[in-house]
């Protein structure tokens, strides 16, 4: 028998990470009047739309009718993390199609109330986006692996670090696209991210397979020691590390959750 | 009422019995002989498909002495069950003798109860793509039937009852023999209670029923039987 949870999970877990980091890049940059950060933004709504759009088609084919994925929308069990999960991660998908909506025909970043108020729901749902696979995970008291509340702010924090990244990727190394405060966010969310991980790591028990390992190290140490060496093509560097470790990270959890425990 | 039907060579007392307050099972772990009677007849009862199990009976080495315990596990109908707050469509349900059921209908085999339970004892049906586990039988105990494992255990190891009935003989079975649910730790409330469960059993088998042929698990190790029990 397989194990229940295969790689569409770990790929959904990957995409809706990436998605909720970068529309908080998109958030951060649309409005802004710099073409090459207006220019950043549109891209980073897009890869939001596409990635939430291919997470979703993941979630689904896991299903075992893809109708069923209605029926978790409206069959509400509001003891479920997994239904209130699904309705965010739709809400989430369709504010960020509204916002790209809003810019889509645009040239340069503007910033209306009205498209003020759309960012800012944007970003609350692209936070609860980035938490709740982590919630979903830490409620699974039948794995003991993922079964740990430190597995919230590491996922968090492991999927904003590789939407960051890969709105990093999408200003096509121009770090000048960036806002300084967003700079300095990735930053703080690489720290968090191996603050927790490390725990992570040593409260799960002492040996872990290899993958969680090159996880850390991909998705965390390489992106700062990058960082602090601060080379000339350090954004694109550390975003394809951060995107790597992200996706580690992920496939460890999924198998190893279910190899040792199930 | 309507008459029950007469089905003389299977009963569960000298009474058909019909209602439960809070039905639950009593395993008593000395009279197992690990025959797998109770996992064949769960089988063949459900249909269940090859490769899955709604009930099975785990092999374990002894830390103690060189011979082999038996400890048959299936879904524990716990009175805090983690499935059921984790089904995202409301598909697993309580009866009112305190049953958790899992409603075909509305499954949409998304495995978050697969994920949630402690005891391993949920499987996705690999032909229908929908969760199963052990009910105790509801289709038999409705008409006054044993559920299956309990009328096909040779050796009375399995037996049913009414846990919230102080006249009930296997409640009063179960306090005389000071009968514990398995791993309290989950604190679950399970309503399937285990006779003369060791503590060390409890880690060893947490691969609940979902095994697999490729998993340590002597059901698929008939050839090397003989090397197990030393």
């Amino acid at each position: 028998m397989a194990p229940p949870f295969g790689l569409q999970i770990t790929f959904y877990l990957f995409l809706a990470g990436v998605a909720s980091g970068s529309a908080l890049v998109a958030c951060a940059t649309v409005h802004r009047a710099d073409a090459r950060a207006f220019a950043t933004g549109k891209r980073c709504l897009l890869l939001t739309i596409i990635a939430m759009a291919l997470g979703i088609l993941c979630l689904i084919s896991d299903l075992a009718n893809p109708r069923d994925f209605i029926l978790i929308l409206t069959q509400a069990n509001p003891h479920s993390a997994i239904a209130w999960g699904a309705r965010i991660v739709l809400a989430f998908t369709l504010m960020a199609v509204f916002c790209w909506s809003l810019y889509r025909t645009k040239t340069r970043g503007s910033a209306s109330r009205g498209e003020r108020l759309a960012l800012w729901i944007l970003q609350l749902l692209a936070l609860a986006v980035a938490i709740y696979p982590g919630f979903v995970l830490w409620q699974a008291e039948g794995v003991d692996l993922w079964n740990r509340w430190s597995m919230v702010p590491m996922l968090g924090f492991s999927g904003l670090h590789a939407g960051l990244a890969a709105g990093f990727l999408c200003s096509l190394g121009h770090r000048t696209a960036m806002p300084i405060g967003l700079l300095a966010v990735e930053r703080m969310v690489l720290a968090a991210l191996l603050v927790f991980a490390c725990y992570f790591l040593i409260e799960s028990g002492p040996w872990h397979h290899a993958m969680a390992y090159w996880a850390l190290f991909l998705g965390a140490v390489l992106p700062i020691i990058i960082l602090a060496k601060k080379p000339e093509n350090a954004g694109i560097l550390t975003g394809c590390c951060a995107l790597a470790g992200s996706f580690l990270l992920r496939a460890w959890l999924i198998q190893d959750g279910q190899h040792l425990f199930f | 009422m309507p008459a029950l039907p007469k089905i003389p060579w299977e009963s569960i007392g000298p009474e058909h019995r019909l209602d439960y307050k809070r039905a639950f099972m009593l395993i008593d772990l000395n009279r197992c002989t690990g025959c797998h009677s109770c996992s064949v007849s769960c089988k063949t009862e459900h249909e269940v498909p090859l490769g899955n199990f709604r009930m099975r009976v785990r092999y374990l080495e002894r830390p103690d002495r060189p011979t082999l315990a038996f400890l048959p596990l299936l879904c524990m109908q716990c009175q805090d069950a983690p499935c059921l707050k984790a089904c995202p469509t409301e598909a697993i349900g309580r009866l009112d003798d305190g049953r958790v059921v899992i409603n075909d209908e509305k499954c949409c085999g998304n495995k978050a109860c697969i994920a949630a339970c402690p005891y391993g004892a949920i499987s996705i049906n690999e032909e229908t793509s929908k969760a199963e586990k052990c009910d105790f039988c509801t289709h038999r105990t409705e008409i006054g039937l044993a559920p299956a494992c309990v009328a096909s255990c040779p050796t009375d190891a399995i037996r049913f009852g009414d846990l919230d009935d102080p006249q009930d003989p296997v409640t009063q079975e179960a306090q005389a023999k000071q009968a514990r649910p398995f791993r309290e730790d989950a604190d679950t409330a399970p309503s399937v209670l285990y006779v003369d469960h060791e503590r060390w059993m409890e880690p060893k088998s947490n691969l609940g029923v979902r095994l697999s042929p490729e998993d340590d698990d002597i059901i698929y190790e008939q050839n090397n039987l003989s090397s197990k029990i030393i």
